[in-house]
């Protein structure tokens, strides 16, 4: 029993400890200039591309979500002029960073940790040491880095897509006049929710962006464990960014 | 190897239908990777997402009304609808979902399931099929679940945050039997949306170690999009029946 016990507290901390360790490192390289520019243009513009369909397509489905519930509350509370309010902050602040960094984290963090498996898998990581390349430097930093960036970019995108969706959808199915919704937003809706917005989802893109490298730095790299790996990297990083999403929370209504 | 994976496809999701084919001790196994497997990571999401949605809803209650007392009701409500589904589906396609996509894509890697077809055992309907129950029945379990833990996390944010006492905020008269089978239904439409795409990318996948790599990441990407347009069917003709 001491053993089992023992050996639960040893796997915790080394699952706590080790990533905190990484993300130390991680930010250490950055600031030492550690970090290819060039790698990190090509991640950015590969990470963004691949994911841009995606990331649209899903916007549309969270705007019908955000729109349909709405459209609830504005029935039941016959609050019409307020569903454009409702729904600019789900989609700058609540719902729609939530659900888009679910997406990152199973479109781009999962492509990375597979690709990172795959490259590892080729004896990839054994000739850049053997040719002394830093491998951090040029493979795992600029992914890290671009996925940061890459959410904070797709951020001004993927509100707007949310809020045309949901306001396009709510005024389709629910009759709601689509330019009081737009000028509520623009009347009640604060600017610095956009702000807050922006920040929980570079929060998101960089864990997502940890956990991707850190699963692909400790898992082993055959077919199946492979697989694995880019599921637990997938799961992990979607409980840490509603851990996230709370604290964060929590601290802007304190 | 086409024409394997596509017999294989077919029967995968014809003999979820059928009882007789399936094996039932791989199906409790199945039923055991859905349930033990996804449970924490489930509730870990769903208490998070929840606690959050509660004290951003409470939050904007009190200084736009200065009244929280509809919260409880309301945030119940959600737990069954909406969110409380959505949450649990998009956990399971991360932990099972991609997993199955894995391990199916493996055997078609390896070959064993052709050595499992030359020697009539039927893969689709015993290996396939029973997760496909399993990933059904095991949602909608978790979902009944995740509506427990989704109310618990209101009522610790409520009290640790606000002082209002659980039992004022736990309102269960707020549920409908409608709420419940909407809860039932979406879990289950999730559960199959997310065998679908695990069986379809896991069987069809490409040669090689690194397609074997991408084929989960694969089924997780359509598995995200298809749910979140599931939903928004299912919630566009539920409230057109007029629920």
């Amino acid at each position: 029993m001491n053993t089992i016990f023992h050996n639960k507290l040893v796997a915790i901390g080394k699952h706590t400890l080790n990533p905190v360790g990484f993300v130390a490192y991680a930010l250490l390289c950055l600031l030492r200039g550690q970090v290819d520019l060039r790698e990190f243009i090509r991640h950015l513009y590969r990470f963004i591309y691949g994911v841009f369909p995606i990331v649209l397509m899903a916007c549309i489905g969270v705007g019908g979500v955000v729109a349909l519930q709405g459209l609830e509350y504005v029935a039941r509370y016959n609050a019409s002029e307020v569903f454009g309010w409702a729904a600019g902050l789900s989609a700058f602040r609540d719902v729609a960073p939530l659900l888009l960094s679910f997406v990152l984290a199973n479109a781009v963090g999962a492509r990375n940790t597979a690709e990172l498996l795959a490259w590892r898998a080729q004896a990839g990581e054994v000739s850049f040491k053997a040719l002394g390349i830093h491998t951090f430097r040029i493979i795992e930093g600029p992914r890290l880095f671009a996925l940061t960036v890459a959410a904070l970019l797709l951020y001004p995108i993927a509100v707007v897509a949310t809020l045309v969706s949901a306001i396009v959808f709510a005024g389709m199915v629910g009759d709601q006049n689509v330019y009081a919704s737009f000028y509520s937003i623009y009347h009640y809706v604060p600017l610095a929710i956009l702000g807050a917005g922006l920040l929980r989802l570079g929060c998101f893109g960089f864990l997502i962006g940890v956990f991707s490298v850190y699963f692909a730095r400790t898992q082993r790299f055959d077919p199946l464990s492979v697989g694995k790996g880019v599921g637990r990297a997938a799961a992990i990083s979607t409980l840490l960014i509603c851990i996230l999403n709370f604290v964060l929370t929590a601290l802007e209504t304190l | 190897m086409s024409s394997l994976a596509q017999k294989v496809w077919r029967t995968a999701l014809r003999a979820q239908l059928n009882p007789k084919l399936l094996g039932e001790k791989s199906f409790w196994q199945r039923l055991s990777q859905v349930g033990n497997g996804a449970f924490w990571i489930v509730a870990g999401v769903t208490f998070f997402a929840g606690a959050a949605f509660c004290q951003q809803a409470a939050f904007q209650a009190q200084a736009l009304l200065g009244d929280q007392s509809f919260i409880g009701p309301e945030y119940i409500v959600l737990a069954f609808k909406s969110f409380g589904p959505l949450v649990v589906a998009l956990a399971l396609m991360s932990k099972v979902g991609s997993a199955f996509a894995a391990e199916l894509a493996l055997m078609r890697q390896n070959q064993s399931l052709d050595a499992l077809v030359l020697y009539k055992q039927n893969p689709g309907a015993r290996w396939c099929a029973p997760m496909g129950l399993a990933l059904t029945f095991g949602a909608v379990g978790l979902g009944l679940l995740s509506t427990v833990v989704w109310e618990l996390a209101g009522m610790v944010v409520m009290y640790g945050f606000h002082g209002i006492m659980p039992q004022s905020f736990f309102r269960p008269d707020a549920i409908s039997r409608e709420l419940v089978l909407l809860c039932c239904i979406k879990n289950a439409a999730f559960g199959q949306s997310i065998y679908w795409v695990s069986l379809r990318s896991g069987l069809f996948v490409g040669h090689g170690t690194t397609a074997t790599g991408f084929s989960p990441t694969q089924a997780m990407v359509r598995g995200v999009l298809l749910i979140l347009f599931v939903n928004l069917f299912i919630d566009f003709v539920w409230l057109r029946l007029g629920f």
